[in-house]
């Protein structure tokens, strides 16, 4: 039996792996602008930019929250 | 106009308020707010040498954010009205559980705060700087590009602006155009606000460099 006829029999399978495809692809990109943000207030340095980097991380804590939430409950 | 060439005046004996603490905060987030803002305080950028004024920085006006700002909106509000109305409607096929719904309004908010922030992050940090040595213009172009360009006063040629269109006109912001000598490139403030003045501020800077550079 192949991946296929598993998604066919479980599709909650199927569902999961989609979801969690998508999940690691916002993961990375969750990464990627907190990674950016931080060298961008290296650049450009203002009073404000911790809110801004705090503001980043919150975003990458919601992917990652989202992420743990499909592994274990969906 | 400012005059640009005096530092700004300092208040005689400020007396605390009961605001005081919420000040830095409140300043901190005029900056976020300001497009336009002549000599600001609290704000560096990583070439600037220690004798370094900034005079001019720039970003798009806010009316460039409105377009994203209301479709943000109607994305934070539509869950609540479409899931219900699918339900009601009998539009959700049947053996849907509540989990997998529950992740679909989950995976929806996420990528509403993904396009909130990435809108916002590119709108930040795309800053034209304009200095008593030279002009700045940093590019984010999107949250994996950025383009960092500088060149000196004295190298710029021609400055222009354009402002077209009603909005444009009614909210005063247009594009300024930054010609330097030779080959090298031309730089663009587009969408920031007061162009007329942004031109007069660089042309004076220019007046100022040529006095400077003049043989005695």
């Amino acid at each position: 039996m192949n991946l296929t006829d598993l998604a066919v029999f479980f599709p909650q399978i199927l569902i999961k792996f989609i979801a969690l495809s998508f999940l690691v692809l916002h993961l990375l990109f969750s990464i990627i602008v907190v990674r950016q943000t931080q060298v961008m207030t290296r650049v450009v340095h203002a009073n404000i930019s911790p809110i801004i980097i705090i503001l980043s991380l919150i975003h990458l804590l919601s992917s990652i929250l989202v992420f743990t939430w499909v592994i274990l409950f969906l | 106009m400012p005059d640009i060439f005096v530092s700004p005046a300092s208040p005689q004996n400020p007396k605390p308020s009961a605001t005081a603490p919420m000040k830095p905060i409140m300043e901190g987030m005029k900056q976020v707010l300001s497009s336009y803002m002549v000599r600001p305080t609290g704000i560096t950028f990583e070439t600037q040498s220690d004798d370094e004024t900034i005079i001019l920085f720039l970003r798009k006006h806010w009316v460039t954010n409105l377009h994203w700002i209301v479709i943000s909106f109607i994305l934070l509000i539509l869950p609540p009205i479409l899931f219900p109305a699918l339900f009601f409607s009998g539009s959700i096929p049947t053996g849907t559980t509540g989990q997998f719904l529950f992740f679909l309004i989950l995976s929806w908010y996420l990528l509403t705060f993904s396009y909130m922030l990435g809108n916002f992050l590119i709108w930040y940090f795309t800053v034209s700087i304009v200095t008593e040595e030279r002009v700045v213009d940093i590019d984010f172009v999107n949250l994996l590009n950025k383009r960092f360009s500088e060149t000196r006063i004295a190298k710029i040629e021609d400055v222009t602006m354009s402002t077209q269109g009603f909005i444009r006109s009614f909210f005063d912001y247009g594009d300024v155009y930054v010609q330097t000598a030779g080959t090298e490139l031309e730089f663009e403030f587009l969408a920031v606000p007061h162009p007329d003045r942004v031109v007069r501020i660089i042309n004076q800077l220019m007046g100022k460099e040529e006095e400077e550079n003049e043989p005695h």
